[in-house]
């Protein structure tokens, strides 16, 4: 006996953002066109249908949110889910919506558990409990075979309850597009119809492959449907819709995260002792936690609290905008043990250069930066600080690209505005060097000089465009040559 | 300023300039640019577009008007990354820079160019400067030493080297290294301002292109944007801070070395139709003369024969027979290969043109103006626009370029600029919006609402922008429309020279393989003098020469344009009834509903018909004013005889531009050539203003006549109002031409005409579904398509058992190509197999037409096989067979038992014929539905015909149309069709608000509402809509939407 469940709107639901306030769509395109792959029921219920324009959408709803399909995390997503159906069955088959196959799906064979979770009923409750805990839309459909069961899980509901094959229309069987087109032209419709064609005739018409479907729905073929295996480590890759800046926030997201650890693990029956936590960043620059449990788990909670723990000695440098996770070899958990674990956490920089850890040690971990260039001309943007070494590949990118123009390293905070009686004393070296940029963020118009002030530094000032001085323009020093 | 003055301290000439014709580069119009550098009074400006010559006559009219000195050239960046300007000293060295610059863009695909080091060695620049531009404050790389050692090498005495300052970081460096050059080759250093913009506002769109080009945003462009705006034309006294005098006056002194004016291109069209002992002009009058006896059998009028001496007088002095001559010629071409042409546009208004079959029009029998064609003291070119049939153009074109040769035949140019949409979808891309924000900023954009309004509504759809940025961003759409994007083919417009055109402009390749265009459009062709011909495409001509031809075939009668009766009443009767699916121009909707007012009766109707009926008129308010007249004539009042003269013909109410012109002659005594100015003026007043010297001229000239004040307010209101859609009388009555044969045809072989609109597809406003219901309703038998009889195109068949009859009642036998699916190759295989001998059985066909699955299984569907294999099913079924075993056991006929299979249902086949075949023969799809329809109180399209005004209406029907009229004020028109009757349904705004999902999507739609009756006008004004789609089940049908 199989159970095929088809998650007919997996890019939106799986991205299980649920504080969304618009009704919402996902698109992707398709033959130059944006079209809707799934919709929340508000935009069903606004006549929004699969496959539509986006463009045909907006008509019914203008206000829709539009989000574009990403694959890996929808691949992710069903991933840990395949981990959950191991809980129901060790035949599991998974796949996600692409160009060969129909509908984001899981199949699993149910045959061999009726017995552990008591009867049939019993068993697609429980399915069913887990499924709407986690806010996902499916069709189900039960058979004899994954195709069967597939086939009614894609018939109107009538038929998929207590159907027979025979009753199902010849489009739930999935057949390679020509044949199922040549069928429909030639007045078969359904699937007993199908059957009783001569199979000689079947085969001079379509080869193998309509005989070859029609066995596999009957079970009298292999199903050749590839099975999930339970990986040796949990490793997924949670992508965030909407960038995270605060540690609140991060934990509230992971909380999710964990629950679904938890999830696959009691599926797997299995549980971890450390798991590495990637905070991803623009860039894919990446903030790095290792937590670490004294003794195996499977609990979420505890995870959490290891989690919360650890990040409130982290200051976040950038958003994040995915979270990676990597556990360690998966152990079989013995159930009892669960109150035994103790967390602790550790930090996995400790392979810093001794130097700077102890000068931060001294000096608090703010006072050390590296100071990185970026692509702009407007001075106070063209550098940030980060407490990391840039990657040698975005620095010489920018170096590549910048003309050397003379820069000073010392940048002030807040430009300094000068007297003027100290500019009556200044030795103008060069300049103006016009800048003029920046009108898509605020803006920014300036000339900059170089000029030795009366104890002979070098100092870069500059004069705003932008106001308009009457008498003696106002000069601010913005940095101090080395 | 002339440039023989005394150079002067603070002069300065930009030698370095690009406009917005460098795409994505240059952010002002070459205007702009000069109306700027004269205000700044610089003492020259060169525009030195990237690789192109395509904003120099803009540049040039300009520079006239601001008595400012333009000097062209062209900037090239080398395959090697080195730049290099080229400056044009005289005719010569303008010669050298169109073949420069040719030479570059043929050698890329089209908006490319493509320039080596190698490639400049191979072209002699000898009269241009060269000024040799090195990066800034860069090391000089070793592609730039290469440039110079060959340029001083061949050129010594010609090249400079450019410098460039922008108060940049390292200006010193910069300056110090182009020195070391100057002494290392010798080559003095000239101050340029590489500019790129004509105020330095422009900057935020100059980013704009810069992270355009570079596929990227402004804000990730990063240092790529340019660091301040001082790429500006800069105030002369700034620029004397910036550079020493001595560099300041170098660059006057080239500038006024460079002495080209565009006025200089000599230009001579194809000399070679004229044979030995003729001149041109001698030749023309010969042809004239020919053709004046041809056109005039019973001898030639002297008022005509007055006119044609006129008119020849007048061609000869300006130069133009050459160009006569080449027009007659390839209108010959055409008529000697059967392809139907006709001459469009104001030369209608020309007698030579009659004579030379040029145009079908007799410009004696109507009001034409000989001035509003070609004119002494306007110093522009006839332009003469010729239709042909639109299957075979490509004919005419090829046989163009045969005859003078690639290098002297060429399309004009076409400047795409960009509009609201294309404008909005580059700076929200540049600004980083999504595709899908664009979209939405673009559609509340398209609205027109204030800002503050735009960005509630923006919000409302889930488009939150910072109001700053929401502001700066309309503001770079508002400057960004009207600039030009890229060049792109004219629709038809040919330009012929003597010699090779690359000497006179630069020529670049088109999207089109083998097409090449001239960098000028049809604007600068006019302001430098050239001429050019406009080889265009008219469907209908394609329909009128195939309807000769199939009744040709079938009838053994031969008709020709000129042949067709005049004055037939049975085709005035149909006209008047708006029985006019089909017909050229009047059978769209407005002009449906209008027929039947207007009443036209004689040509002169359908040409006023053609003028009028046309969203301009329409909302100027004059259709109403001559409909009245029309009903009441004697009502209608002149304000003097004179005017009467001009006037009486259209009622009093002036439709054509030629009355304005007469307007202005006859009532201000304006002379044929002020004539046509004001009319030019009227066409572009709206957009460049310039009217009013026009008005104190027509007043004053009017009151010298006794005319009161208030009327020559009143027609010059008129005339302003005129403007935007003043139709030239010329052109309606070419136009109306084809309204009557057309029409003639429909009315006299109806079989024949539908035939041909299929076998001319797409044209015109109806689908082919609509054409053949129509025609059944005419009484022609129509036949479906059938590989035992059909033919590749719908052809005419006898009836059996009647012998062919001479006229009408042919029986319409539909193509092979209405067969979705099915490539006309195979088609064509069919035909000719079933030539040899008939087909006995499906696999006989599948094998003698080798007939592949798609062609198999579209001609199942579409139930073609009908005579081999019985029903749809049973033909798919067997064909699918046929499919596998066709090629290796062709002989082996495997027996198989039959099948059984259910017989299609009649919504099916219905259903089926729809889809694969865009028509059906069988019931129309509502009929099918009409009992149920019925039960919910609909009634049917014929009895909706029948109620009184404002009786309620309830109706149903497919969506065959959507329209929605300038000219409508908000309103939408929705046509439906059901197996009685099309019903003409009005959307009001405010339902349309209310259903708006059902208007604008549905398939079949029901309505209740209102009848809205007019004589035999009718309406239904939609109160309550409801989408019926899902009764159509599969049923695909097609609207023809917003046309």
């Amino acid at each position: 006996m199989w159970l095929a469940l088809r998650f007919v709107h997996w890019p939106l639901d799986a991205r299980r953002d649920d504080e969304a306030t618009h009704a919402r769509v996902v698109v992707a395109a398709q033959r130059q066109r944006q079209r809707i792959v799934a919709a929340c029921p508000e935009a069903l219920s606004a006549g929004i249908r699969l496959g539509m324009d986006l463009a045909d959408a907006r008509l019914r709803r203008a206000d829709i949110e539009v989000f574009q399909r990403r694959i890996a995390p929808e691949r992710a997503a069903l991933a840990r889910l395949a981990g959950w159906a191991w809980g129901y069955s060790n035949e599991v088959h998974w796949a996600i919506a692409d160009d060969h196959i129909e509908c984001s799906r899981l199949v699993l064979e149910i045959g061999a558990s009726l017995k552990l979770f008591h009867g049939r009923q019993r068993l697609l409750s429980s399915i069913e409990q887990d499924l709407s805990g986690f806010a996902y839309r499916y069709q189900a459909g039960l058979g004899t075979s994954p195709q069967a069961a597939l086939a009614f899980a894609r018939a109107e509901p009538a038929i998929r309850q207590d159907g027979v094959l025979g009753d199902l229309p010849i489009h739930c069987l999935c057949l390679a597009n020509e044949a199922e087109q040549t069928l429909a032209a030639s007045g078969i419709t359904h699937t007993d119809a199908l059957l009783a064609l001569p199979p000689a005739a079947l085969a001079r018409r379509f080869g193998r492959s309509v005989l070859d479907a029609l066995e596999r729905l009957q079970g009298q073929r292999p199903h050749g449907l590839s099975l999930y295996d339970l990986p040796p480590r949990y490793d997924t890759r949670h992508e965030l819709f909407g960038a995270i800046d605060n540690t609140q926030g991060l934990v509230f997201v992971l909380r999710r995260v964990f629950e679904e650890v938890a999830v696959f693990l009691s599926g797997a029956d299995s549980a971890i002792q450390t798991l590495r936590l990637t905070l991803i960043h623009e860039d894919e620059q990446t903030t790095k936690l290792v937590l670490k449990l004294s003794a195996p788990s499977h609990d979420a909670r505890h995870l959490e609290r290891v989690a919360h723990e650890r990040l409130s000695q982290v200051s976040l440098t950038a958003p994040v905008l995915a979270i990676g996770l990597t556990s360690d070899r998966l152990r079989r958990s013995a159930h009892d043990q669960r109150r035994l674990w103790a967390m602790q956490a550790e930090s996995s920089e400790a392979a810093w250069p001794g130097v700077l850890d102890r000068i931060r040690a001294r000096l608090g971990h703010e006072a050390v930066g590296w100071i990185h260039a970026r692509a702009d001309h407007r001075p106070d943007r063209g550098s940030y600080h980060a407490d990391r070494p840039a990657d040698a590949e975005a620095a010489d990118r920018i170096a590549t690209d910048q003309t050397s123009a003379p820069r000073p390293i010392w940048l002030l905070d807040v430009p300094e505005r000068v007297g003027a009686d100290e500019a009556r004393c200044f030795r103008w070296i060069s300049g103006p060097e016009r800048i003029e940029s920046g009108w898509w963020d605020g803006g920014q118009r300036r000339d900059y000089y170089r000029v030795l002030d009366d104890t002979g530094r070098l100092l870069w000032i500059f004069r705003d465009l932008g106001v308009a001085s009457a008498d003696a323009p106002d000069y601010y020093v913005h940095g101090l040559f080395g | 300023m002339e440039y023989s003055d005394p150079i002067h301290e603070d002069d300065y000439a930009e030698l370095c300039c690009v406009s917005n014709f460098s795409f994505h580069r240059g952010a002002s119009h070459p205007e702009e640019l000069i109306t700027q550098a004269a205000a700044l009074g610089y003492r020259a400006l060169a525009l030195t577009d990237e690789c192109s010559l395509a904003g120099a006559v803009r540049a040039w009219m300009a520079a006239e008007k601001h008595h400012m000195k333009l000097i062209l050239g062209s900037r090239f960046t080398l395959q090697e990354d080195v730049t290099l300007i080229a400056l044009a000293r005289n005719r010569e060295g303008y010669t050298q820079l169109c073949r420069l610059i040719t030479a570059a863009r043929r050698a890329s695909d089209k908006g490319g160019y493509r320039l080596s080091l190698a490639d400049l060695a191979g072209h002699d620049l000898s009269c241009c400067w060269l000024l040799v531009l090195p990066a800034y404050a860069q090391a000089p790389p070793p592609a730039l030493h290469a440039l110079l050692a060959d340029l001083v090498c061949r050129y010594p005495r010609s090249v400079r080297l450019a410098l460039a300052l922008h108060r940049g970081p390292l200006d010193a460096l910069h300056v110090e290294r182009l020195s070391k050059l100057r002494r290392h080759y010798g080559v003095p250093i000239v101050a340029v301002g590489d500019v790129h913009m004509h105020c330095r506002s422009r900057l935020v769109l100059q980013n704009v292109f810069t992270a355009l080009r570079r596929h990227t945003t402004v804000a990730a462009a990063g240092t790529a944007l340019a660091p301040n705006g001082e790429r500006y034309l800069r105030p002369r006294a700034d620029l004397a801070l910036l550079y020493p005098a001595k560099m300041r006056a170098a660059s006057c002194r080239i500038a006024d070395d460079c002495v080209f004016d565009l006025r200089e291109i000599e230009y001579d069209y194809p000399a070679e139709l004229v044979p030995a002992g003729h001149t041109s002009a001698s030749h023309l009058r010969k042809l004239v003369e020919k053709g004046a006896i041809k056109r005039w059998s019973n001898g030639v009028l002297a008022k005509v024969r007055e006119q044609i001496e006129k008119e020849l007088a007048l061609i000869d002095a300006m130069g133009y027979p050459h160009y006569f001559l080449t027009v007659h010629d390839i209108v010959r071409e055409a008529r000697a290969r059967g392809i139907l042409c006709q001459g469009r546009g104001s030369s209608a208004n020309s007698v030579v043109c009659y004579c030379l079959g040029i145009t079908e029009v007799d410009p004696g029998r109507h009001e034409l103006l000989f001035e509003r064609f070609i004119s002494e003291s306007r110093n522009e070119p006839p332009d003469i626009d010729v239709d042909f049939e639109h299957s075979r153009r490509e004919e005419i074109i090829q046989y163009i370029y045969a005859k003078y040769g690639r290098g002297r035949a060429a399309l004009a140019a076409t400047v795409i600029r960009y509009r609201p949409r294309s404008a909005m979808r580059d700076v929200g891309r540049a600004l980083g919006l999504s595709a899908d924000q664009i979209d939405v900023v673009a559609g509340e954009l398209s609205r027109r609402a204030d800002d503050g309004t735009i960005a509630e509504q923006l919000a409302e759809r889930g488009v939150r922008l910072d109001a700053r940025l929401l502001h700066r961003m309309l503001g770079l759409v508002d400057t960004l429309m009207g600039f030009p994007r890229h060049l792109s083919q004219h629709v038809g417009g040919f330009v012929l020279s003597q010699r090779p055109l690359e000497e006179l402009v630069p020529v670049e390749n088109a999207a089109m393989p083998d097409r090449t265009i001239i960098q000028w459009d049809k604007d600068d062709l006019e302001a430098v003098g050239l001429m050019k011909i406009d080889v265009l495409a008219l469907g209908m001509l394609s329909c009128i020469r195939r309807c000769f031809d199939l009744i040709a075939g079938h009838t053994g009668r031969l008709l020709s344009m000129a042949g067709i009766p005049a004055k037939d009443s049975a085709t005035y009767a149909m006209i008047q009834a708006a029985d006019t699916i089909g017909v050229f121009q009047i059978e769209s909707r407005a002009q449906m509903t209008m027929l039947p007012r207007l009443k036209p009766a004689r040509f002169f109707d359908l040409v006023v018909e053609v003028a009028i009926v046309r969203p301009g008129p329409i909302q100027g308010g004059m259709v109403h004013p001559y409909l009245k007249a029309r009903e009441n004539p004697a009502q209608v009042s002149y304000p003097s005889e004179a005017l009467r003269g001009v006037l009486a013909r259209t009622l009093g109410v002036p439709i054509f531009q030629e009355q304005v012109m007469k307007i202005a002659m006859v009532a201000a005594d304006f002379t044929g050539d002020e004539a046509n100015g004001l009319r030019k003026s009227m066409a572009a007043w709206k957009k460049d203003g310039g009217l009013e010297p026009w008005r104190e001229r027509l007043k004053s000239g009017m009151r010298a006549n006794g005319y009161d004040e208030s009327f020559a307010d009143r027609i010059f209101e008129q005339i302003k109002g005129f403007g935007s859609y003043g139709f030239p009388e010329s052109h309606a009555v070419s136009f109306a031409l084809l309204v009557y044969v057309s029409a003639y045809l429909k009315c006299h072989y109806p079989a024949a005409f539908a035939a041909a609109l299929l076998n001319s597809q797409p044209m015109g406003f109806y689908a082919p579904a609509q054409i053949v219901a129509d025609a059944r309703a005419h009484g022609v038998a129509v036949r479906a398509a059938d590989v035992r009889y059909s033919e590749v195109e719908s052809r005419l068949e006898s009836r059996p058992g009647e012998a062919a009859h001479p006229d009408r009642r042919a029986a319409l036998r539909l193509g092979l190509d209405r067969v979705k699916g099915l490539s006309e190759a195979a088609a064509t295989r069919i035909v000719a197999a079933r030539r040899e001998r008939g087909f006995v059985d499906i696999a006989d066909l599948v094998t003698r037409g080798a007939l592949d699955k798609r062609a198999r299984d579209a001609l199942a569907r579409a139930d073609a096989l009908a005579g081999l294999a019985g029903d749809r099913h049973r033909a798919q079924w067997q064909i699918a067979a046929a499919a596998v075993h066709n090629d290796l056991f062709a002989d082996i006929q495997p027996v198989e038992d039959d099948v059984a299979l259910p017989a299609p249902a009649e919504g099916a086949d219905i259903t089926a014929d729809y889809n694969s075949t865009g028509l059906t023969l069988r019931r129309h799809p509502v009929a099918l539905m009409r009992a149920e329809l019925a039960r919910l109180g609909v009634m049917s399209g014929a009895a909706f015909k029948r109620l009184n005004h404002e009786a309620t209406a309830h109706v149903a029907g497919i969506v065959t149309m959507r329209q929605r009229p300038g000219s409508a004020k908000g309103v939408t028109f929705v046509t439906l069709e059901d197996e009685t009757a099309t019903v003409n349904v009005i959307v009001r705004r405010d339902v349309l608000a209310q259903f708006r999902v059902a208007v604008l999507s549905a398939r079949l739609l029901r309505v209740v509402g209102v009848m809205q009756r007019a004589g035999a006008v009718t309406h239904c004004l939609a109160h309550e809509i409801v989408d019926e789609t899902a009764r159509l089940g599969t049923l695909q049908t097609r609207s023809r939407d917003f046309h």
